[in-house]
């Protein structure tokens, strides 16, 4: 009995890639393929860069999970090959990492914080990065919105008392939101403008967010489930965001499955020791999913699709084709005051939940964020304005 | 999912609050609350509940302008939880509004002994309770066959298909029958939602662009249907009928879901534990999708009512194992089938266009563009994308292996071999289903 053969070459297949046989070189020229064909479909990076003429820089968010690790591999890779020609690089990076030991997560190493981690991986594996930025989630208290000059105006809408620090600050926020769904949803709004607001004040032309298919899948439904529906094509699709940036998804077409095979067995040196965020096990049980007890709406969807993609993984990527198919209903609409995008409408008592509450709920909130909000025990101090 | 009889205390809901004696109904302020409302939480009384539960139904109504006084508008009437209570709150609107509707019930005989004749006593008795007028129409004598003979003729793979295509069509000739054009059915929350994931699980863009739609006309089909309940959570639905001693048959479909839908409702229940709120923003945000399929998509094929499992109850089969607290349900089970066959689907698609080139985006349903003239069916008249509507594709196809069979019966080849060719027929029907547009089957009455 010999192996069998790759499909693509004819050396012995070492590896199940989309049910075919690979060997290792062609699983991972596979994966590189895939994020280099998305990134030119972009058409922000110019094939030949001339010296004079200026070049994108891109903001990469990074959480030390598999997804991120390897998408900052491979644009190092490539920008690494570029180097090599006389025309030189193509694009830029920034790299940002958002700590959120706030939300009571895991720090990663125990000993080393953030800073620390970032320093190694600085120097030791990905010199190309251009700038390297680590923030702490609270400190989005920082970015004042833009749009109103009077300081006392400013002062209000700042949503931070006197004397009180960001992380303060922070906490009594979270702290009167009315569920753990509400609170991981609206800390991941806050997470996405933070990168978005670092994005644009170093002139990115884009973040190269990390979603796999099977992350774009899950966002897909935990968004619709929250009652964002209608922000799908800001969360999912290619395209330029409310906040004034690009937001672009190069991992688009890859599992998360493969990403992990390429972290593990093809890097090399391997990537896997630098996924702290990564863990073998899953974080929740099927058993507390169905207890529904102490798991969140977007936990219990990634359950979802990370078993669907063992089974039905084209049922996944459909999924995403699907909702990337989802066009933005009114771009023009009032944004919502606290996730920044165009709004729906809100919500009448009949979908809010009860009909008795009908009278101005809607408070220049989006459906999504006044269900996150629903119900807070204090008075919500958002720490944005309107965009 | 075993909803209670009328006797039994609902065992899912939460209906007794914990001895706090301080606590008072969240809207009277007066009574000791009784019940918890599954959507909001909210502790309530008895009179309360039912107050507000029959309140936001008319607001449902007024606020879409569903009725115009004077209208006829016929009841799908099944004698399950959800049309029986769908009467009971309609006839105590209409009264005490004074909508100025006539209401009659509606109601289709499968020809499922032991599951329709008792469930139709149900819906007599309630035509006498709400004084409402009853038509029955039954499937033997619109199509010739029962749903047993049916089901004897083809066995259970596929029977939900044809009961879905005949139940549509008797909906619609019962109205008919009626002179009137508007059907109401008991579609809650719930269904909604549920229809909503699985339809996005599904890549249904058309599908998905209508069916949340508390009111669908469709060109398919002269009578409009709409859904009243739309806002309404079966649990609260389980807790209404129980307070007000409703007389409701109560057995649930004996089959498992299609996989799809399976999937979807198991995956419903676990996040309305996981935040009671979510079904009614699945539904928003379905609402949402209404206006942001792309036209191409949606302006083809006009509104249509949504597709819901058929929820026949087969009387002797035990059920198969029913996943509604495994959320792990779509992993398998008995109707993996379909899944498991629309994956297949999908990576032939995939396949085949990374062949064609290797940097063009999978496209899947580009090439079925559907243009759609609508005919009258060459055989009974009934509105038809085809030739031949499909019932009677199905009934063909019945009547020719029931005339074989009468010679032949004692050749089990034979009947096998008919038993494939109807099941054969149904697969491709199923297909053409999530591929068109204008077709769908009305489930639930
Ligand atoms: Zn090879
Ligand atoms: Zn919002
Ligand atoms: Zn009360
Ligand atoms: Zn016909």
């Amino acid at each position: 009995m010999t192996a069998p053969k790759c499909t693509r070459c004819p050396e012995p297949a070492t590896h199940t890639l989309r049910s075919q046989p690979h060997c290792a070189a062609c699983f991972s020229s596979f994966i590189r393929t895939k994020i280099v064909k998305r990134l030119e479909s972009f058409r922000l990076i110019r094939r030949t860069g001339r010296g004079t003429e200026p070049i994108p820089t891109f903001i990469v968010p990074l959480s030390f999970g598999v997804a991120s690790i390897t998408l900052l591999d491979l644009l190092c890779w490539q920008m690494r090959k570029q180097m090599s020609y006389v025309t030189g690089p193509r694009y830029n990076i920034v790299v940002v990492h958002v700590d959120e030991r706030i939300l009571g997560g895991e720090s990663g190493e125990g000993h080393l914080s953030p800073t620390q981690q970032v320093e190694s991986l600085k120097s030791e594996r990905f010199p190309e990065v251009q700038e390297w930025v680590v923030v702490n989630l609270e400190d989005i208290y920082d970015y004042r919105p833009r749009i109103s000059s009077s300081t006392e105006e400013a002062h209000d809408i700042d949503g931070k008392e006197e004397g009180q620090s960001n992380k303060e600050a922070f906490e009594k926020l979270m702290q009167s939101l009315p569920s753990p769904t509400s609170r991981m949803d609206l800390a991941g709004v806050l997470r996405t403008r933070l990168v978005a607001e670092i994005g644009i004040k170093r002139r990115c032309e884009g973040v190269l967010w990390a979603d796999t298919t099977t992350k774009l899948a899950q966002k897909a439904f935990a968004e619709t489930a929250k009652g964002r529906g209608f922000a799908l094509p800001w969360m999912i699709s290619d395209v330029m965001s409310p906040y004034g940036i690009k937001f672009l998804y190069p991992l688009r077409e890859l599992f998360m499955k493969e990403l992990v095979t390429y972290a593990k067995e093809l890097a090399d040196p391997p990537l896997i020791s630098l996924c702290w965020a990564y863990s073998e096990e899953p974080k929740h049980s099927a058993a507390k999913a169905t207890s529904g007890r102490n798991i969140t709406v977007d936990e219990l969807m990634t359950q979802y699709f990370e078993q669907m993609e063992e089974q039905y993984p084209s049922i996944v990527s459909n999924v995403v084709r699907t909702a990337n198919r989802l066009k933005v209903e009114d771009p023009n609409a009032e944004h919502c005051v606290i996730c920044g995008l165009p709004g729906d409408g809100g919500a009448s008592g009949l979908t809010l939940g009860a009909q008795e509450e009908t009278e101005g709920i809607s408070d220049g909130m989006c459906y999504g964020c006044l269900r996150s909000t629903h119900g807070a025990t204090d008075k919500i101090d958002w720490p944005l304005g309107r965009t | 999912m075993s909803p209670p009889t009328s006797t039994a205390a609902p065992s899912s809901a939460p209906t007794t609050p914990q001895p706090t004696s301080t606590r008072l109904c969240a809207h009277c302020k007066l009574s000791r609350p009784k019940i918890q409302r599954a959507k909001t939480r909210d502790r309530l009384c008895v009179p309360c509940f039912l107050h507000i539960f029959e309140l936001e139904i008319h607001q449902t109504i007024t606020s879409t302008n569903l009725f115009q006084r004077g209208d006829h508008i016929a009841i799908g009437a099944s004698g399950g939880k959800d049309s029986t209570v769908l009467a009971a709150v309609l006839k105590t609107l209409n009264d005490r509004y004074d909508y100025g509707i006539k209401f009659t019930l509606l109601s289709i005989d499968e020809g499922i002994k032991g599951y329709r004749d008792d469930s139709l006593e149900t819906v007599k008795r309630n035509a006498v309770q709400y004084e409402m007028p009853l038509v029955i129409v039954s499937y033997r004598e619109l199509y010739g066959w029962t749903m047993d003979e049916v089901v004897q003729q083809i066995g259970k793979k596929g029977n939900c298909t044809v009961c879905g295509v005949f139940r549509r069509q008797a909906l619609d000739r019962g109205a008919e029958r009626l002179g009137v054009s508007h059907v109401v059915t008991g579609h809650n929350a719930d269904d909604m939602a549920e229809t909503v994931l699985m339809n996005l699980l599904r890549g249904d863009l058309p599908r998905l662009h209508r069916c949340t739609a508390i009111l669908t006309a469709s060109s398919s089909s002269p009578v409009r249907r709409s859904k009243p309940l739309k806002y309404a959570y079966e649990k609260e639905i389980v807790l209404y009928a129980h307070h007000r001693k409703l007389d409701y048959f109560s057995t649930e479909c004996l089959y498992s879901p299609e996989a799809f839908r399976g999937s979807a409702r198991a995956l419903i229940k676990s996040l309305e534990r996981v935040r009671p709120s979510a079904i009614l923003d699945v539904v928003r945000s379905g609402e949402s999708f209404v206006a942001m399929v792309p036209p191409e998509i949606s302006g083809v094929a006009p509104s249509q009512p949504n597709t819901t499992a058929t929820p026949v109850v087969l009387p002797p089969p035990p059920p198969p194992q029913q996943a509604d607290d495994d959320p792990n349900a779509h992993c398998g089970g008995e109707s993996g089938g379909e899944m498991a066959a629309f994956e297949k689907q999908l990576r032939e698609n995939e396949e085949a266009t990374h062949r064609e080139t290797e940097v063009k985006l999978p496209q899947i349903r580009k090439k079925q563009k559907m243009k759609q003239t609508l005919m009258n069916c060459r055989k009974c008249g009934y509105m038809s994308s085809q030739e031949l509507c499909k019932a009677c594709v199905i009934l063909e196809d019945l009547n020719k292996h029931r005339a074989k069979l009468g010679v032949q019966v004692e050749l089990d080849e034979v009947e096998e071999e008919a038993k494939e060719g109807v099941r054969r027929k149904m697969e491709a029907l199923e297909l053409r289903k999530s591929v068109e547009t204008d077709t769908g089957t009305d489930a639930k009455e």
